[in-house]
């Protein structure tokens, strides 16, 4: 019997130990020797042996295989050689670690510059179990901070001095450089030149500045006498990597495949490396020839430092330092080359993996398609294949595809023999023949067929629904098509673009694909749980008209438009018509609810009640009254009132229909109604016609007089405040000097005219107007873009504000200096239909110019920005236990977004269940007249006994709890009670005792009217709680973050996305904190963790937040008074015996800005000026005047000119001095909101806000994280981020679950410091050598790795990527134990067949 | 009244809005003894009612009865959807006839036999 399991586990790499080679190894890793210069031999132009180019490391000619293993090109994977150096070298990639080691060694006896005691301490340390990367790196530079200042080794006694960088890639000792007087070392040191001198005189004024010059051969002598226990304190490990090998003594010379050469006719084109590798040769073997030779020391030091930088280029072309003619000509690549960057190792090929079996091809439409399909054409189907096994149940279909062959379809590529394993190409051979000899078992790679699972992509990739699994439909013609509800998560239109397919090649890849990654389970956004894949334009517009209440249908109508949305397998049942008489019609409402619910067998019942876009309140009247027709409402799939429009089918609503079937009935139902919908409104928009002409948009006579009179109106307000402001009597709004004040009033009264405008547009065009039609429904345009192509197009904005002047005084040449009139800025009061003049043309064109550049820079910038957040988040993932962790298993949230939920799965703003919605449709859908009603008190009991079960209590968390407890108390039982104390009966909101069943309150004695009035308005039933509550309970468990979840990954991509929404430039808006930084500048400001940001506003509670007074006493205390401010004037005053400056104090201004400041105060504040340094007893202060004297030196020694100047430099500084106020607060704002006043602070300062009296301190806040940090702390810190992020994006109108926020907010913090998502603060975040390198500084990265012998276990998602392991994420999150050795002899299960009892068949009459 | 005849009143037309649709107009009415208020859209297309007019209205379960389908000029089929309550112990019932809406308020006497519930509208004239 064959054995049922396979043993053989595959190897995985289980984690990579980076370490510094010394030359054993080089010269046993190595094939050859590469010690001679010649490339090729001069006669038959074969690679040299022992050349850069021999054979013995790999081949790049076909026709030669490869000496060390025989292979061929194609198969020998290449050999290392090693060059053999004359003279040691230092290694330019650890030539940082040399500098810091020598700066901890003695010069003279290696030993390193500590004491005993700190020696033992620091060991210590560095030993303790457990420690990672990140500590080490922190206790060797506290090491190297201590050795620097040592003066003197404690062992040899030597003195040490400043050892630098002088020059590239030279190391000096300034040894005696902390010299005070003269000592008998450097007295010695300096006789030691005593001979030199007699010969050259000239040294003597170059004495001082002799040093010690550490050459490559000196240090590596002094790596060599370092002990073993001192290595483990310079970071290094004393077995496997010495400091001695941080120096180059032999180089290797990588494999020939790496660095081919290119044949032509009789020459060839080298390599860069090999050039090098020639050059290094060459100028070693100078050196040897030298030092037998004996040739003076310049030549050999001159040849020796060729050498170093030939070493230097080899491994680094761009090394910095570099003299101009030193530089080749044409920069080379060298190894630092080929590793970073877009195009290196790491990002090019490492991480961007290059993958077999897809295709790319243009895309188009198919409203007919079902939104999971894709339709394949022919030719890619032809070429794309699946390996299929042979089974009972498919081999007449696979002997059917090789009968077929490789160019009919449905056909296969190739067939692979079970046993051999051999592969045969269909093209050729006998087709017949190996289909008759097909077994089972064998493979057959086939072509794509209907129902094959795709991956399918577009490029940007900036969530995870830019790549999703699909159904192949296999069709002619040549482009990829697909239904259009789902271009939204894709972001594709069909100008041209192009997108990828990918062909999953096993079967757990295909179901893993479509179960993660297919349409149907991805109809929301994980940004917040929106929907996303749902109807878009046109399919909108036809909804909206067939849902129309002027829309009537006869049976033929609604039977013809019933078969446009189903197939022929579908059975439909035809609602009752409408109107019965005179005429059977139905109206268009009515298709929908064929839509939700085609016939009696379907289960979709529908409840929603949701506002269109269309939708007025008129006062006392219910809402679906709307004239309008502008309120939906949906009971059991009927359409009771309302338009369809883009609000109910399109995305972004959590209150559209196909969201509600999908959170009612699953994703099935929720994409068969997409599909059911894009192909009827395709269709009947086909035969209706839909068209736009230019009748559309022209005005009528009335609309174009009241335009005019509107636009007339706001010239005349604006010329009013034009003279207002030229008069000076313009009163200044908060914030705001005048001409801002005038600029911002200008704006708002031009901006209303297109909005009014453009409300006179809608009422006066009919409704059959075509753009109008678009814009109601939201298929397209706005009213905005009716009103400008109708009436006005507008005022122009530029950065914020009407158009700045490009001339001198004025926009235009064409306007009076000076000019603010609307036509002078940038209105346009003409519209596109009646043509703009050629002013309004160049503004036009100015505004237009401004989007084209925002659109150009912030691809880059979002891009950027996108990328740093998915390499600092990528690792996180759920775990078991509820918690986020990292792939090293650190902590980063115990509680996923303090709820546990997942942000897919909200159906409220932020929360698991949508109370209102899920009881309206508990109601309708278990309603029956025959159940009994409950009283308010059986209400109240049944949900408390209910949620006081053990799968509410053990699942769910307290807030959820008491959220659905208080949802129905409070909305259900109190309101029957109050109905029925209404109708005079009793409100039972308690159990009745006995005795009160006497007094008649019973409902039994009521009327009848009265109870069935009570009835018709609000009637429970148990069935319909017990339903409600269920309901509940399984949306919540539904929502629960599943274990394995990329949590890290959606969060990045959930911020990153709406970044490329969003515009770089500072939107201008309405109110005291105009100008604060916003959209994409001010995210990047928040995750860059910055030091300093471009508007920090501190925002204050007042104490007193009602009376405006007190607000403007407390905004005096913070604002910075200067002394000219409340100064009347200075008066210089030159007497016989003092000379001084006399400030005039101006105490009724004082008490006008109401400032508690005294006399003796504004004297402290000048002389606690830094910058005027003077001396307190030259400040005095005459109360009875109110005047402050600033005296000059009463030194006697001083000139009469010198008096003078000094006196000048105070008169000029002093005006500026602070006397009050927080200096680091630039202006503050009073802000008024429904009645509460609050203060906006521009500026730092945050500890000295909170500390100011009225301020209230406690509920003080900046929106500098830093600050917070500073001041307030970490988890304040925290706070921060995810407030301001939330604020950003909510600025913009994009929502993004604050669970995603909270987790960036946390990853940032939870090292207890706050680290940016850059390229610092990710290397402190994560511990992975390859994360690290294939995000930002590569080689940097790898060489600190080998000098620190890293150890990188290959956890996180970049590790796992570049070395093809399986990341430990998603369905990798479990382990599988088992034992791989069976004592057990395995027996054959007993099957049923077997047991006598059952064998015989029963036959029954 | 039959069993299945919920309501039967005479109205007056006090106004008739048809400038928002070119097929449908909403009207408002009032009962004889002026005691309740009718809103009501309807296909004035093939059914038109003027301001002023006087009309019959009954709403029923069903249209068993031969007389009731016969006697009828206008009859339309819809749901009863909610039931509110309304001043002065009255209550407003509110019914969709496939997105053509009534609203009829009146004392709860009168009216608390239309439950949530499928019926027919029925108008002569």
């Amino acid at each position: 019997m064959k054995d049922p399991i396979d043993d053989q586990i595959p190897k995985r790499i289980k984690h990579l130990q980076f370490g510094i080679n010394g030359p054993e190894e080089f010269v046993k890793d190595g094939t050859v020797e590469v010690s001679r210069r010649d490339l090729y031999t001069m006669t038959d132009r074969s690679p040299a042996e022992h050349g850069a180019l021999d054979l013995h490391m790999g081949t790049s000619n076909k026709q030669i295989n490869c000496a060390t293993c025989g292979e061929s090109m194609a198969d020998c994977m290449g050999h290392f050689g090693y060059v053999k150096l004359a003279l040691p070298v230092f290694h330019i990639g650890y030539f940082k670690a040399t500098l810091t080691i020598l700066q901890n060694i003695c010069k003279d006896c290696s030993s390193v510059l500590l004491s005993d005691q700190e020696k033992r301490q620091f060991l210590k340390d560095l030993r303790r179990p457990g420690i990672d990367n990140l500590r080490r790196s922190q206790i060797c530079k506290r090491i190297n901070d201590h050795c620097k200042k040592m003066r003197r080794c404690s062992k040899c006694d030597a003195m040490q001095g400043v050892v630098k960088k002088a020059g590239p890639l030279k190391i000096i000792h300034e040894r005696f450089r902390y010299v005070r007087k003269s000592q008998d070392d450097e007295e010695n040191f300096r006789h030691s030149f005593d001979e030199a001198l007699k010969t050259i005189p000239e040294l003597k004024m170059h004495l001082s500045k002799a040093h010690d010059d550490l050459n490559p051969l000196k240090v590596l002598n002094l790596f060599k006498q370092i002990t073993p226990v001192d290595c483990e304190l310079l970071g290094m490990d004393p077995e496997h990597g010495r400091p001695e090998n941080l120096l180059w003594r032999y180089v290797p010379a990588p494999p020939v495949c790496i660095r081919p050469s290119v044949a032509q006719e009789g020459a060839t084109t080298e390599d860069d490396l090999t050039v090098k590798i020639t050059e290094i040769i060459w100028t070693s073997s100078l050196i040897r020839a030298a030092l037998s030779k004996g040739t003076p020391i310049s030549n050999l030091m001159e040849q020796w430092e060729f050498m170093q930088l030939s070493i230097a280029m080899y491994i680094n072309s761009e090394m910095p330092g570099l003299r101009p003619s030193d530089m080749p000509s044409k920069p080379i690549r060298g190894f630092c080359q080929r590793l970073k960057g877009k195009q290196g190792r790491f990002r090019g090929n490492l991480s961007g993996k290059r993958v077999d079996f897809s295709g790319r091809t243009v895309i188009s439409p198919d409203p007919n398609l079902r939104i999971d399909q894709v339709a394949v054409p022919y030719r890619i189907a032809k070429i794309l294949t699946f390996p299929e096994r042979v089974t009972t149940q498919n081999k007449k279909h696979l002997q059917d595809c090789i009968r077929n062959g490789p160019d009919v379809h449905p056909g296969a590529n190739y067939v692979i023999d079970r046993e051999s394993g051999f592969k045969r190409f269909l093209r050729f051979g006998n087709r017949n023949r190996i289909a008759d000899d097909l077994k089972i078992g064998d493979i057959v790679e086939r072509h794509l067929h209907d129902n094959d699972v795709v991956l399918f992509n577009r490029q940007p990739s900036l969530h995870k629904l830019s790549i999703m699994a699909h159904l192949v439909k296999v069709r002619p013609w040549r482009t990829l098509r697909f239904n259009e509800c789902v271009c939204g998560p894709y972001n594709a239109d069909f100008d041209g673009d192009e997108m990828n397919l990918h062909v999953p090649q096993t079967e757990e890849a295909k179901t893993e694909a479509l179960e993660l990654m297919g349409i149907k389970n991805n109809l929301v956004s994980p940004r917040n749980g929106e929907p996303i894949i749902a109807a878009t334009q046109d399919f909108i517009t036809a909804a909206y008209l067939l849902s129309l209440k002027d829309t009537f249908l006869d049976r033929k109508s609604i039977s013809n438009i019933c078969c446009y949305m189903m197939d022929a397998s579908t059975h439909i049942d035809l609602p009752p018509p409408a109107i019965i008489k005179p005429r059977c019609l139905w109206t268009g409402k009515q298709v929908f609810t064929v839509l939700m619910k085609p016939n009696r067998f379907s289960k979709v019942l529908v409840n929603l009640d949701a506002k269109t876009r269309s939708f007025s309140r008129i006062k006392s009247k219910t809402p679906e009254m709307c004239p309008k027709d502008g309120y939906l409402m949906i009971r059991n799939s009927e359409i009771i009132a309302g338009v369809v429009d883009k609000s109910v089918v399109g995305d972004g609503k959590k209150d559209s229909l196909f969201y509600v079937i999908l959170r009612d009935y699953g994703a099935l139902e929720a994409a068969e109604a997409i599909t059911r919908l894009s192909k009827m409104c395709a269709r009947f928009l086909g035969n209706r016609g839909f068209s736009i002409g230019i009748e559309d948009v022209q005005p009528g006579k009335s609309l174009s007089s009241q335009k005019e009179i509107l636009v007339n109106k706001a010239y005349a307000t604006s010329d009013d405040f034009i003279m207002q402001y030229a008069k000076g009597i313009l009163e200044c709004q908060p914030g705001m000097d005048q001409e801002a004040t005038l600029e911002a009033k200008i704006s708002s009264t031009l901006s209303k005219v297109r909005d009014d405008v453009g409300e006179i547009c809608m009422d006066e065009l009919g409704p059959a107007n075509s753009p109008l039609i678009m814009a109601t429904c939201g298929s397209k345009g706005s009213k905005i873009n009716v009103s400008q192509m109708v009436a006005c197009v507008g005022q122009q904005i530029i950065s914020g504000k009407r158009v700045p002047d490009g001339f001198q005084d004025r926009s235009l040449p064409h306007f009076h200096k000076n000019s603010k009139h609307p036509l002078a800025k940038g209105f346009v009061s003409n519209s596109f239909y009646s043509g703009l003049t050629p002013t309004e043309f160049l503004f036009h064109a100015i505004s237009g110019r401004e989007g084209l550049v925002d659109t150009a820079v912030k691809t880059a910038e979002t891009g950027y920005m996108s990328r740093r957040l998915m390499k600092s988040l990528e690792d996180l993932s759920s775990a078991y236990d509820g918690t986020v962790r990292s792939s090293n298993s650190d902590v980063v949230q115990f509680v996923y977004g303090d709820d546990g939920l997942d942000p897919t799965y909200m159906e409220g703003d932020g929360q698991a269940v949508e109370f209102k919605r899920t009881w309206i449709h508990s109601v309708n859908l278990n309603y029956d007249r025959h159940d009994s009603a409950m009283l308010p008190y059986e209400i109240i009991d049944y949900v408390n006994r209910a949620l006081d079960d053990p799968k509410f209590l053990t699942n769910c968390n307290r807030d959820f709890i008491e959220t659905i407890r208080t949802f129905v108390i409070e909305n259900i039982a109190k309101y029957l009670a109050s109905v029925r104390e209404r109708r005079d009966l009793a409100p039972m909101l308690e159990e009745p005792d006995m005795d009160d069943l006497d007094d008649m309150e019973g409902d039994e004695f009521a009327p009848v009217a009265k109870r069935k009035s009570v009835e018709n308005i609000i009637r429970v039933t148990e069935k319909q709680l017990r339903s409600f509550v269920d309901r509940c309970w399984e949306k919540y468990m539904r929502a629960k973050v599943e274990p394995g979840t990329a949590v890290g990954a959606i969060g990045a991509q959930s911020i990153g996305e709406p970044g490329t929404q969003m515009t770089l430039k500072t939107f201008h808006f309405a109110g005291v904190a105009a100008q604060t930084t916003l959209g994409v500048p001010r995210i990047k400001e928040i995750i860059n963790a910055a030091k300093t940001i471009s508007t920090p506003i501190i925002t204050g509670q007042l104490i007193n937040d009602r009376d405006e007074r007190s607000a403007r006493v407390v905004k005096g205390r913070i604002e910075k008074t200067y002394l000219k401010d409340v100064t009347s004037y200075i008066e210089e005053v030159y007497g016989p015996v003092t000379t001084y400056l006399s400030i005039q104090v101006n105490f009724d201004t004082i008490s006008k800005l109401q400032l508690d400041i005294t006399l003796a105060d504004i004297a402290a504040a000048i002389w606690n000026t830094p910058k005027l340094k003077i001396p307190s007893q030259q400040v005095t202060v005459n109360n009875t005047l109110q005047q402050i004297h600033v005296h000059t030196s009463s030194d006697g020694k001083s000139s009469e000119t010198e008096v003078y100047y000094r006196l000048q430099t105070y008169k000029r500084v002093l005006p500026d001095v602070v006397v009050a106020g927080i200096p680091t607060i630039n202006r503050s704002v009073i802000n008024q909101e429904s009645g509460k006043i609050e203060l906006f602070m521009e500026g730092t300062g945050l500890q000295a806000v909170m500390n100011t009296e009225g301020i209230v301190g406690t509920k003080t806040s900046t929106n500098h994280v830093m600050e917070m940090k500073d001041v307030l702390g970490i988890e304040a810190a925290r706070y921060s981020i995810i407030s301001e992020i939330g604020y950003t994006m909510a600025k913009h109108g994009l929502t993004v679950d604050p669970r995603h926020i909270m987790l960036l907010g946390d990853v940032m913090t939870c090292k207890g410091e706050v680290l940016g998502i850059t390229r610092f603060g990710v290397a402190k975040m994560k511990d992975s050598v390859l994360a690290l390198a294939s995000f930002e500084k590569t080689t940097d990265h790898l060489f600190n790795a080998a000098a620190r012998f890293a150890k990188d276990s290959i956890e996180g998602i970049s590790e796992c990527i570049v070395l093809g392991k399986l990341a430990p994420i998603g369905t990798n999150v479990f382990q599988l134990i088992r034992r791989t050795e069976e004592e057990e002899e395995q027996k054959p299960k007993e099957l049923l067949f077997d047991t006598p009892s059952l064998h015989q068949l029963e036959i029954t009459a | 009244m039959s069993e299945s005849v919920l309501l039967d009143e005479i109205f007056t037309v006090t106004s008739v809005d048809k400038q928002k649709y070119q097929r449908v107009s909403r009207i408002t009415a009032v009962s004889g003894q002026n005691d309740m208020n009718l809103t009501l859209d309807i296909n004035s297309q093939i059914y038109p009612l003027e301001k002023d007019a006087t009309f019959s209205l009954q709403i029923t379960s069903n249209l068993n009865s031969p007389d009731l389908k016969e006697a009828a000029d206008y009859i339309m089929y819809g749901k009863v959807y909610r039931v509110e309550e309304a001043k002065d112990e009255k209550v407003s019932v509110y019914v969709s006839f496939g997105g053509l809406l009534m609203a009829i308020e009146g004392s709860h006497r009168k009216l608390y036999r239309l439950s949530l519930d499928h019926v027919y509208l029925l108008l002569r004239r």
